[in-house]
């Protein structure tokens, strides 16, 4: 079995009304439902907006992420596929899409470790 | 890491859950707040519905959602408390039980009860209506904040465009912060703001039963808003007076033809040619009880006058067998209260109903005001076809063709044009 992440950026979340709101709940809990039915979904988190970000030796702390809302990783899922295209044609039924025109979903595989 | 969704967990959700109660937790921080901490009070709301949004679909939805969003947004209001700017300077303002590390929690929990929730949607709602605000602001305001409807949808409902609408907030907020406590009015002051509250929740109604946008979501949803508003009233002791049962009367008639006035294609059927078998009669027997209970007591308002129009309507078996003389006569009461030209135009179609297109059509062109009007050509065109004068009926028709801004009636007009061979 392989892992691969999806990481979110992007959507529409900050500008809906409340209907939008939950409607887009409901496609995104359908997707995410319809994974885990065939049991391919095995893990993920959305994030919050905040967060700090800790650079260099100095380990300076500053708040973040600065990159502009739609830069942002709005949380991630762990998915199990048979190949990188695979994964990529599963992500491709994220609501994401349907909702923002410049939303993207990063594809990753995740590297195995030979112990 | 979070619970995965399992498809065990999938349970249907209230379709209007989120818009509701957004309103609902709304009204209640805002008076918790006070009216000039308003936009901190729709910040903690969207907070709400983003964390709902975020964790739902991960963590499956609530078993109770609605205690859920509740809980959420208290806890975000005692977060803004301690931490936000405007949280901060709120609790300047506010009494010492707020400003004690030890209290704040328990304070806020006790103050965002949900018992309170109908009473707060109430204050929310007369202080939305304060004189202060001019008509169309009370109503963008009340449907912003009470009844969860974003900007473009507000535009939507009111055919405006998105920039008119927010200037309307703008304004109506600025005013909104200056009224302090929300209080719902007593005594005489009350009796002034239930007028504006009643026309506020009439104008909504008008806006989803009359307007003749294609988006059929956003005109149901006003209905059901007005519809639920005026209950709200109708739920308390010292607001539900006849007037606020005569309202409940009226639109009930209405409602209750909602799916009859329409094709599949959304062309308006008129009421003489509506399937009476599609009228609902629940909604029928909810105005009748309504329109009874309104006449106990002396009181006769418009809206009185209105709702018994609307029964003769709803009550007859047919278009010919309906009451047209008392409808003459209940639009001549009407007319003292509200001497407005649209009512002379209805009045007159049932003057030719009840006497005769002649009669009809000499009724109508006294209305000289309504001469740039659809409606008023549509009406004339309507008299001088029954008394066979078809080329002045279709100059009619067509003039009323080139006034009307909405496809529906242009579509209903061409028809017409068409009967006349």
């Amino acid at each position: 079995m392989s892992k691969y992440i999806f990481l979110f950026r992007g959507g529409r979340m900050q500008e809906m009304s409340p209907d939008e709101r939950q409607a887009s709940m409901m496609r995104w809990k359908t997707w995410m439902d319809g994974l885990a039915a065939n049991n391919q979904l095995m893990g993920g988190e959305p994030l919050d907006g905040n967060g700090k970000v800790v650079k260099g030796r100095a380990k300076s702390v500053t708040d973040g992420p600065f990159a502009e809302g739609k830069e942002i990783v709005g949380g991630y899922l762990i998915v199990d596929a048979g190949s990188l295209d695979a994964a990529t044609e599963l992500s491709k039924g994220c609501p994401i899409f349907g909702e923002d025109d410049h939303g993207t979903v990063e594809v990753r595989a995740v590297s195995e470790m030979n112990m | 890491m979070a619970e995965l969704p399992t498809t065990t967990n999938v349970r249907p959700l209230l379709e209007n859950l989120f818009r509701r109660e957004s309103g609902r937790l709304t009204a209640s921080l805002t008076r918790f707040f006070g009216s000039n901490h308003l936009e901190l009070a729709e910040d903690v709301v969207q907070d709400t519905l983003l964390k709902a949004m975020r964790e739902w679909p991960f963590k499956g939805i609530p078993d109770d959602p609605v205690a859920w969003l509740h809980r959420v947004a208290k806890n975000g209001a005692i977060d803004r408390l301690r931490r936000d700017a405007r949280g901060m300077e709120l609790l300047q303002e506010n009494a010492p039980m707020l400003r004690s590390e030890w209290t704040l929690a328990s304070t806020v929990h006790a103050e965002l009860s949900e018992g309170a929730i109908v009473d707060d949607q109430l204050r929310m709602f007369f202080a939305c209506c304060h004189p202060a605000l001019p008509a169309d602001q009370q109503v963008a305001l009340v449907l912003k904040t009470l009844c969860g409807f974003s900007v473009p949808e507000i535009a939507r409902a009111f055919l405006t465009n998105e920039e008119t609408v927010n200037k309307r907030l703008h304004r109506a907020r600025r005013a909104f912060r200056e009224l302090g406590k929300l209080e719902i009015p007593q005594g005489d002051a009350l009796n002034e703001r239930l007028e504006q509250v009643l026309s506020a929740i009439y104008l909504l109604f008008n806006e989803g039963y009359h307007s003749t946008t294609h988006i059929e979501l956003i005109r149901e949803e006003l209905i059901e808003e007005a519809l639920r508003l005026n209950h709200l009233l109708l739920g308390h002791r010292a607001l539900v007076r006849p007037q606020v049962h005569a309202l409940h009367a009226l639109m009930s008639y209405h409602a209750s033809r909602t799916d009859a006035r329409r094709d599949p294609d959304g062309t308006i059927i008129l009421l003489r040619d509506q399937d009476r078998s599609r009228w609902d009669r629940a909604m029928i027997e909810l105005g009748n009880e309504h329109l009874t209970l309104a006449s106990e007591g002396n009181t006769l308002t418009s809206y009185h006058l209105e709702a018994a129009i609307a029964s003769l309507y709803a009550n007859s078996t047919s278009y010919e067998q309906t009451g047209w003389a008392a409808i003459v006569q209940l639009y001549d009461s009407l007319l003292r209260f509200k001497p407005a030209p649209l009512i002379r135009v209805n009045r007159a179609i049932a003057i030719g109903l009840a006497s005769g297109a002649k009669e009809g059509l000499l009724a109508i062109e006294a209305v000289e005001e309504l001469r740039d009007h659809g409606l008023y050509h549509a009406a004339r065109g309507d008299m001088l076809a029954e008394l066979g004068r078809n080329a002045e009926a279709r100059d009619a028709y067509e003039k009323a063709m080139q006034l009307t801004k909405s496809e529906a009636e242009a579509e209903l007009l061409a028809g017409k044009l068409r009967a006349l061979g």
